[in-house]
């Protein structure tokens, strides 16, 4: 909103100073209101798929939050994308699978004979556990595959690979899945 | 039950208690966002300000001293960038041997390029999963001193230093002092071979 003080009715420059602090801060405003707008509707999705990646649910949180930061950061530039969601994933995602690397890899070099992947409680404790053995990658895209419904172009976009090798990522996902889990693998292709 | 169908279902049971605290989050996204706003707009505009500052202050001394010394075509021309000797291109090959290089997955080859600037661009072996990018280099006389792997393996342990001794085609690395082992690995099993 424009207000003009009486210091502003002594200058002509003053009113136009004051018009452009207005519409600066209009600007801003509107910003926080369209980034609040798509947090409250993709907050809860994209920490669901951290969380399935990384099994560790303030983890997950923390690595969502950093990502929508991000967002938040270079707004003016990604709310043009056609598909912001499609951003914040993949920033989310690639933190949690360095996240992954890294703590396998501090393992190793600790040499720490234990292995055996923190597993919260969960309903489905089977299925959580048949996926913490999968590789991160393909933790990913199981994710968004089967819990975002994201067509195959999508998820290899979102982690960064070509969609062929994401179809390998998902058929050894499946096929790994299958295994340990007992059931029958369908082709989804 | 078919897998796709008990993957779909059992995803969505398994996340279903996972419910974030949306709007505590929002809160901190929101104030976190624009403290990181304000500090890329303070690095865009503080350097150009000292910049205007330094012009405006030394500018005219600047000048006289370029009057007094005569035209710039009299003068040899300085390079822009200060080369260090050990700029090039390298190349080695870790042997799969127990200890950190079988560990981390290192044995393979690895090729190094260190650039006039400062910059080294390492490429390692398909198995190595760490990270080789955004790596740098500073060589004084004989010391080499190295940020190599700082974003994930040797993030406690940032910077390495080296003694560095050129044999033939070869350059040989030995520590001075680095914490790390995954880097002292990397620089110090096998010579690094100049390529072209």
């Amino acid at each position: 909103m424009l207000t003009l003080s009486w210091r502003d009715e002594r200058s002509t420059m003053t009113p136009v100073r004051g018009l452009r602090v207005a519409r600066g801060h209009a600007r801003v405003r509107d910003r926080d209101q369209d980034y609040t707008w798509f947090f409250r509707a993709e907050f809860q999705a994209v920490v669901r798929t951290a969380y399935l990646v990384l099994h560790d649910r303030q983890r997950a949180e923390d690595i969502a939050q950093d990502a929508f930061t991000q967002l938040l950061i270079h707004w003016g530039k990604v709310s043009r994308f056609d598909r912001p969601d499609a951003w914040v994933r993949r920033v989310a995602i690639r933190a949690a699978v360095r996240h992954l690397r890294r703590e396998r890899m501090r393992d190793a070099l600790e040499r720490q004979t234990e292995t055996e992947p923190v597993i919260e409680r969960a309903r489905d404790v089977d299925l959580m556990g048949a996926i913490a053995t999968l590789p991160p990658q393909q933790r990913a895209a199981i994710a968004l595959f089967y819990l975002e419904d994201r067509p195959t172009q999508e998820v290899a976009d979102i982690i960064g690979c070509s969609t062929s090798t994401a179809k390998v990522h998902l058929f050894k996902a499946r096929k790994t899945l299958a295994q340990m889990l007992g059931e029958e693998m369908l082709d989804v292709s | 039950m078919s897998l796709d169908r008990k993957l779909r279902d059992g995803l969505d049971r398994a996340t279903t208690p996972v419910d974030p605290d949306v709007e505590r989050h929002l809160h901190q996204s929101l104030r976190r966002g624009h403290r990181g706003i304000r500090l890329r707009r303070a690095a865009t505009t503080v350097p150009a300000a000292v910049a205007i500052v330094a012009a405006v202050a030394f500018g005219p001394r600047v000048l006289d001293v370029i009057g007094d010394r005569g035209t710039p075509a009299e003068r040899p021309t300085p390079s822009v960038v200060p080369t260090s000797p050990l700029v090039g291109n390298y190349t080695t090959t870790l042997p799969e041997r127990p200890g950190t290089i079988a560990e981390t997955g290192m044995a393979g080859r690895w090729d190094l390029r260190l650039e006039p600037n400062g910059v080294v661009l390492l490429s390692a072996p398909p198995g190595f999963p760490g990270t080789v990018s955004a790596v740098s280099y500073e060589a004084e006389g004989s010391r080499f001193r190295i940020n190599a792997f700082a974003n994930d393996l040797c993030s406690t342990q940032s910077i390495g230093t080296y003694r560095w001794a050129r044999e033939g085609s070869s350059v040989n690395f030995t520590p001075i002092e680095d914490p790390c082992a995954v880097r002292m690995a990397l620089l110090t099993t096998r010579p690094w071979r100049l390529r072209g």
